[in-house]
């Protein structure tokens, strides 16, 4: 029962399309991870296979080293939030937080209690009557409140706006350093959340294109710049992510580690060397791009 | 409010600098407990663990130990520890830039010599 | 244990409304009824006047089945329970629902039979309600619409789990499918020959014991079917 989460080729596809392709992960307990994709990328199916409620197509999932389908002990251990599909319509928010207290075996009340105040949530409004960021509001409560040794957010926050946001990652933090679990954090706000990661997975079209610690993986991600023919002589060799001229300077992004001499040398030819952020790395990998001006009358 | 964070550099290094900053200032003394963890994550919106990795790193240097069940402190002799490791640094950031940048404007190094021992701080 | 009560509770929790809905409106129905029957005896009307509501109850079971299987079979796939265990819940939330719908009905029905004698109506007049105002014959209603509604309940949960896992265009295949073999000789005779008996029932009062057993079975029969079905149901986006 090394990990929490385990993903052994996991395959899905729906009629003909292909959503996820040989996913192998494995998620150790008590780390936040971020699970970062593009729409489409195949997260929110990931995830809900995990959760036992979408079946794949091949492969496995072990949760604690059981299959979840059909097993209410592995089930015991997840809880998972959504955008939708979280709440009956016609139920009110104290009557849902009730039955959702008699799901989870972790439930703290107190903390329910607590973030409801906080989130200024009206317990007689039934479901159906609460607006976009209300209802992200409630998910948000659940998960938190729920205490699941495997706790997992699928872009909880739509309609929520930036404050709710924050007050979302402080209760996040300050629950998980009072209570340490497995979080899985699925979202596209990436640059508001990499503080909060330990360690991030990058679905891309089905697969994993990249995984790893957050910090190591910022280690390796550079843009550096300065004169074409330098920069072009100290980034031969190296994993070029994009290039961008413009006249007798370039800017390269990469994703390769730099050594204390590469480093040095660089400078000393008067390279600017900066990091890359996680958002920015993400959209390099996930194939989007920057649209200039120019590009529009190409 | 979260202290902001230099997103240029490696989140763990900028906690084990705080720390450092705060020896050499002399706001941590030798035998001063050093805020924890958690106390870091909250502060800086960051995760413990990543706090944890800049606690450990210095931990590792001799410059922090660590008191079971009570906390991380001040190791002895860890300001003269950090005054040597950013005299080191100081060389190769400040010094070698300084000269290079010298060079390109047809600065020598006598020159540089007499307009550092005449230069004096705006703001003294 | 505990995860049935509060399984249970969350179905009483979803259904409060409807049936509170409901039930208003029968009650409002059967006032209504009462007024019509007065106005109508005042122009001299002698006949019989007044409808039973078990076909209300039983529809109101019906649609209760189908759609609270649609609604919540994802909810709680999503908070981690097992398909077995949804449908244990589900087949006893099945028929507590029945056995309460009877009940409210019997005692709708006792209250108006009670009315319509203190108004002077004769037994005749008021049709297939209460005659003797026994304890037996309470429980005879009660038990008599009890295993109707949980049948026919329990046949429109099966449409829903079809339709949930399946959709509309698969019901509406089977429906068409149905039709075509009713077009076969002797199949629609059959058929026909069993509703007869079904309705005859409903008129007499023989053979409670047979018609208990052929209900529960049809009961268990409709979860044979639902239970592989949910098994193999996901949770769609």
């Amino acid at each position: 029962m090394k990990y929490a989460v385990e993903c052994r080729n996991i395959s899905k596809n729906f009629g003909r399309t292909t959503a996820l392709s040989d996913i192998n992960i494995k998620l150790e307990k008590d780390k936040i991870y971020g699970l970062l994709g593009r729409n489409g990328a195949g997260k929110s199916t990931l995830l809900n296979i995990v959760t036992a409620q979408v079946f794949p197509s091949s492969g496995e999932v072990k949760i604690f080293g059981e299959t979840p389908y059909e097993n209410d002990r592995a089930l015991r251990h997840l809880c998972i939030v959504k955008e939708s599909g979280m709440f009956l319509k016609d139920v009110n928010v104290g009557d849902a937080l009730d039955i959702a207290s008699s799901f989870y075996d972790n439930w703290d009340n107190n903390l329910a209690e607590r973030l409801l105040r906080e989130f200024e949530l009206d317990r007689r409004k039934t479901y159906k009557n609460l607006s976009l960021g209300m209802r992200s509001q409630l998910g948000i409560i659940v998960g938190l409140a729920s205490r699941a040794p495997i706790t997992i957010f699928d872009e909880p926050y739509i309609g929520l706006d930036a404050a709710g946001r924050q007050l979302f990652y402080d209760a996040l933090i300050e629950d998980y350093m009072e209570k340490p679990r497995t979080i899985i954090l699925s979202t596209h706000l990436i640059d508001e959340v990499s503080n909060l990661l330990e360690d991030v997975i990058i679905l891309h079209k089905g697969t994993v294109k990249l995984e790893g610690n957050s910090e190591d993986i910022k280690n390796k991600a550079f843009y550096i710049s300065g004169i074409k023919d330098s920069v072009e002589s100290h980034v031969s060799g190296k994993k070029v992510l994009n290039k961008e001229e413009f006249g007798k300077t370039m800017a390269v992004a990469i994703f390769d580690s730099i050594s204390e001499k590469e480093r040095k040398a660089m400078e000393a030819d008067d390279l600017i060397i900066s990091s890359v952020p996680l958002q920015q790395l993400f959209i390099f990998l996930t194939g989007g791009k920057m649209i200039k001006r120019g590009d529009m009358n190409e | 409010m979260k202290i902001p964070l230099d997103e240029n550099k490696l989140i763990y290094m900028q906690i084990a600098e705080v720390i450092e900053d705060a020896v050499i200032s002399g706001e941590l003394n030798e035998g001063d407990q050093v805020y924890s963890t958690n106390q870091f994550a909250r502060l800086y919106g960051i995760n413990p663990a990543t706090a944890a990795k800049g606690i450990n790193l210095l931990v590792e240097e001799g410059i922090l130990y660590k008191k079971r069940g009570i906390g991380m402190f001040v190791a002895e002799g860890a300001r003269n520890m950090i005054v040597g490791k950013r005299k080191t640094q100081f060389i190769e950031d400040y010094i070698s830039k300084l000269i290079r940048e010298a060079e390109k404007l047809n600065i020598t190094k006598e020159e540089l010599i007499d307009l550092i021992k005449t230069y004096e701080r705006g703001d003294k | 244990m505990n995860r049935i009560k509060s399984h249970l509770k969350m179905h009483y929790i979803n259904s409060k409304m409807s049936l509170i809905i409901f039930w208003s409106i029968m009650f409002a129905i059967s006032v209504l009824g009462i007024l019509i029957a007065l106005y109508a005896r005042s122009r001299g009307y002698n006949g019989t006047i007044t409808i039973s509501h078990m076909p209300a109850v039983v529809i109101f079971g019906a649609i209760s089945g189908l759609v609270s299987y649609n609604e919540t079979l994802p909810y709680m796939l999503n908070m981690g329970i097992t398909r077995k265990n949804f449908i244990l819940g589900y087949a006893l939330y099945n028929t507590v629902l029945s056995l309460i719908l009877s009940v409210i009905f019997t005692f709708l029905t006792l209250w108006e039979s009670l009315l319509y004698n203190l108004l002077g109506f004769s037994n005749q007049q008021i049709g297939q309600i209460f005659t003797a105002f026994s304890i037996g014959e309470i429980f005879d209603r009660i038990w008599s619409c009890f295993i109707i509604t949980l049948a026919v309940t329990a046949f429109f949960t099966l449409v829903g789990s079809i339709y949930y896992k399946k959709g509309m265009m698969y019901l509406f295949g089977i429906g068409a499918l149905i039709m075509l073999v009713m077009f076969i000789p002797g199949v629609a005779a059959g058929v026909f020959r069993v509703l007869e008996y079904i309705i005859l029932y409903l008129t007499g009062d023989k053979g409670y014991l047979t018609m208990t057993l052929f209900s529960l079975a049809f009961f268990l029969a409709c979860y044979s079917i639902i239970y592989p079905l949910a098994r193999t149901s996901q949770v769609k986006r």
